[in-house]
């Protein structure tokens, strides 16, 4: 699960982007994003609200034509894939609603007949597990049993790639952390890839190996999780000092009095910018979520 | 007591479409009937102008001020009750309203004053009971008229003329006025999700966000509709054929909706409910035709030949509304069954699961209009038609035939019909069609009428605008369905 983001010219990369771009109507929501993830990775793209993440994703995968910009699955251009990449492949929309009209176990029955690799097994037990009633209209599940059987029918087709739109939002504690741990595990042991988005911190730090911050339709961080403390942190510097500041920041805020708190990153010799050694200037470890604030509030 | 903000109230509980076709309606009502009154030399004016001024408060009552409901059912969960209090103040004061104009031309006319009033009371209370009652009675509104006017011939009710006249219709007042009051009483003590079904008062549809604006025109979604189904109700496929080896059958199972494959049970289960709809109007116009033939052997032959023809008529072009509407939805939503069969392997490649999917689309329907087609045809030849009469009927299934296509095309090929435009073009069809409603029963007489050849060529010159703009449609959608990469993408 040693994930590393990889120059975009892989050829394995289960999933990669290059300048995507895209908008709806005047707005732009993408700018330019570069992404690639590596075999066995889980990538967690986190964001604001309409940041651009289901975009992305939905980029990503081939279901929408980006204005710029090309995406590969497996290799193949994601707009064109071959049925082996897609039986590869599993991704699960935000709030589900495919297929209303079937009961649980004829969607999963039906999508099964498509996936050489079913787990019928595993789909019947996990209907049970999470305490779906099998023969109930998909229609008439709350959004939360939806997404269940939905992530259900992503994991019984045993994907090498796992793609998964805010797969948490609609989910109870008790199922958010059974997934989270069927994702750790198929990460783990079977080396799946998966990139799923969220705005829930704290499922990020329990399962992702890697981050990738979207943020005005730009990528303002990726890189692995357990770098981010150690890679960026808060610097303050009083009003008098403010003119100091470095100019390549993430993110800046001014106080009522006038000192300024901004994001930084360590230089590529792993020093703090020159302003953080200056006399009153402090600077103060950032956890995730307090990075997330700092950058997007 | 805030009076003013009970008087706001339809106006901020409903969806501007709505608000402004509802004002629509009765401003041309109003408009005729005052056209009416001023140049009108008839001994009854005024009875026309109450009449049409009574048709437009029946629209406003049933689709907007009946509205005011939605704030009374909210006051009674929130537990605010000097708003519920104001609700049915405000419906008692609108209804009073609603009822001047009325007053104003029996006073100026000085006869007949509370028949008068009376009709349009009728009206108030006839659309607020629509509003009130259950939502499939709204599909038995459109025949009321035709059904009171064979009852009327049947029983002899008595005209507005007739003294009698003011005793019917005050007992069916009072009777409607009970209905509404224990209607309103029943819809505000109810919880809001427990009439979500066809059960659920009508009204309770009008927050929905698909009565707003032309998307309404795509009706419930497939979830919304599952939700107000009964579990009888709910249709039961059948995927035995199913897979990849089957690929046309495995994207009608993902089109749902009718192309759905389904059980032998579940096609009867299907079956009943259209069934069930289509006694009334049937029944109707049995009642109708009846009275003017009588039940001799020659009344069954024009009867049925009269009926098969509409159904083979409207029939067509129900199909293809019927399924505009269902592509329209299908390809609107991007988390429903877009990305899985984007996603699924065992469809082909994009070139071939595009030809199945159209060849999927269309097929079905298009096999049941060329059906329809046949058989008119067949219709038109047996009864010796004139050759203008087989002309307009052909064209007019044609035109549904084409108006599918180019439809369907655009929808997967990422250029769909605006709204507006969809609508333009299903109302364009509509009264064309309706201009020939009337041909399947004209031919089966001993002398079968040849429609007016300016008649002929005003029809036949609509149907060619209509197939020009059905032309411009099919060419930009068959351009884009060149361009995509594949179809599974949602538009919009």
């Amino acid at each position: 699960m040693n994930a590393v983001l990889r120059s975009i010219s892989d050829d394995d990369a289960p999933l990669a982007v290059q300048g995507l771009t895209h908008g709806y109507g005047d707005g732009a929501v993408l700018n330019g994003i570069d992404l690639s993830l590596s075999p066995g990775s889980v990538l967690g793209l986190i964001g604001r609200n309409g940041a651009g993440k289901s975009t992305l994703i939905r980029a990503m995968v081939g279901l929408l034509k980006p204005h710029t910009g090309t995406a590969w699955v497996f290799g193949e251009p994601a707009l064109a894939l071959s049925d082996r990449a897609k039986a590869r492949i599993a991704y699960v929309p935000q709030q589900p609603e495919a297929l209303a009209w079937l009961t649980s176990q004829q969607m999963l029955d039906y999508v099964g007949r498509f996936y050489p690799a079913w787990d019928a097994r595993f789909a019947k037990d996990m209907l049970h597990a999470w305490d779906i009633q099998p023969n109930r209209v998909l229609g008439k599940l709350s959004p939360g049993e939806r997404q269940r059987v939905d992530l259900i029918r992503a994991l019984a087709s045993q994907p090498q790639l796992l793609v998964l739109d805010e797969p948490a939002a609609a989910l109870d504690p008790v199922a958010r952390r059974d997934l989270l741990r069927e994702i750790a595990l198929r990460a783990g042991e079977a080396g799946t890839t998966v990139l799923f988005s969220t705005h829930i911190v704290s499922d990020l730090e329990r399962v992702a190996s890697d981050i990738a911050f979207l943020h005005n339709g730009k990528l303002l961080l990726q890189c692995p999780v357990d770098d981010t403390k150690e890679r960026f942190a808060r610097l303050w510097l009083p009003a008098h000092m403010s003119a100091a500041a470095p100019s390549n920041t993430l993110g800046q805020r001014r106080h009522a009095d006038g000192s300024l708190s901004l994001v930084v990153e360590r230089q590529a010799d792993g020093r703090w910018p020159e302003a953080a050694y200056l006399p009153g200037a402090r600077v103060d470890a950032l956890g995730l979520e307090d990075l997330f604030v700092e950058i997007a509030g | 007591m805030n009076a003013r903000a009970a008087l706001a109230a339809p106006w901020y509980s409903t969806h501007a479409a709505m608000r402004w076709l509802a004002f629509g309606v009765l401003a041309v009502c109003v408009i005729a009937a005052v056209c009416l009154g001023i140049f009108s030399s008839k001994v009854h004016w005024a009875w026309a102008v109450v009449g049409l001024y009574s048709a437009g408060l029946f629209y406003l009552w049933a689709f907007y001020l009946s509205s005011i409901t939605l704030l009374a059912v909210d006051a009674h969960w929130l537990c605010i009750p000097g708003l519920k209090r104001s609700a049915t103040f405000a419906v008692i004061f609108y209804a009073v309203l609603s009822l001047m104009p009325t007053v104003l031309v029996a006073l100026a006319d000085g006869n007949d004053i509370a028949p008068m009033i009376l009709v349009s009371s009728l009206a108030i209370a006839g659309g607020l009971s629509l509003a009130l009652l259950p939502r499939y009675f709204a599909m038995f509104t459109g025949v009321v008229p035709v059904l009171f006017s064979g009852l009327s011939r049947t029983f002899h009710l008595p005209g507005v003329d007739d003294p009698r006249f003011t005793l019917l219709t005050g007992a069916i007042l009072l009777a409607l006025l009970v209905l509404c009051a224990w209607r309103w009483r029943t819809v505000i003590a109810t919880a809001p999700q427990n009439q979500s079904g066809v059960s659920g008062a009508l009204v309770l549809q009008y927050r929905r966000s698909q009565w707003s604006g032309w998307g309404g025109m795509n009706g419930l979604d497939s979830t919304a509709q599952a939700r107000q189904r009964p579990d009888w109700m709910q249709p039961r496929a059948d995927l035995r054929r199913v897979g990849p080896l089957y690929p046309s059958n495995s994207m009608r199972v993902a089109l749902g909706g009718w192309y759905l494959p389904l059980t032998a049970m579940g096609r009867v289960r299907a079956v009943v409910p259209t069934l069930a709809a289509m006694t009334l109007p049937f029944l109707v116009m049995f009642l109708i035709f009846s009275q003017d033939h009588g039940l001799s052997p020659s009344f069954w032959y024009p009867f049925l030949a009269l009926m098969g023809g509409w159904i083979c008529l409207f029939g067509a072009m129900g199909m293809t509304f019927m399924t505009v509407m269902l592509m329209q939805q299908r390809w609107r939503k991007p988390n429903a069954e877009l990305p899985l069969l984007a996603l699924m392997p065992g469809l082909g490649d994009a070139a071939s699961a595009k030809c199945h999917l159209l060849s999927t689309a269309i097929g079905r329907p298009l096999r049941l209009q060329v059906m329809a087609l046949i058989l008119l045809v067949g219709m038109m030849i047996a009864t010796h038609a004139a050759g203008t009469t087989m002309l307009m009927i052909v064209v007019g299934q044609l035109g549904c035939i084409a108006a599918l296509i180019v439809c369907v095309l655009g929808i997967v090929a990422g250029r769909p019909l605006p709204g507006w435009g969809t609508f333009a073009l299903m109302i364009a069809i509509s009264l064309l069609l309706g201009c020939t409603s009337f041909l399947p029963s004209s031919t089966v007489g001993k002398h079968p009428w040849v429609p007016a050849t300016s008649f002929v060529v005003a029809v036949l010159g609509g149907w060619t605008l209509v197939a020009i703009a059905m032309a411009w449609i099919g060419r930009r959608g068959m351009a884009a369905w060149r361009k995509r990469p594949h179809v599974f993408m949602p538009n919009g």
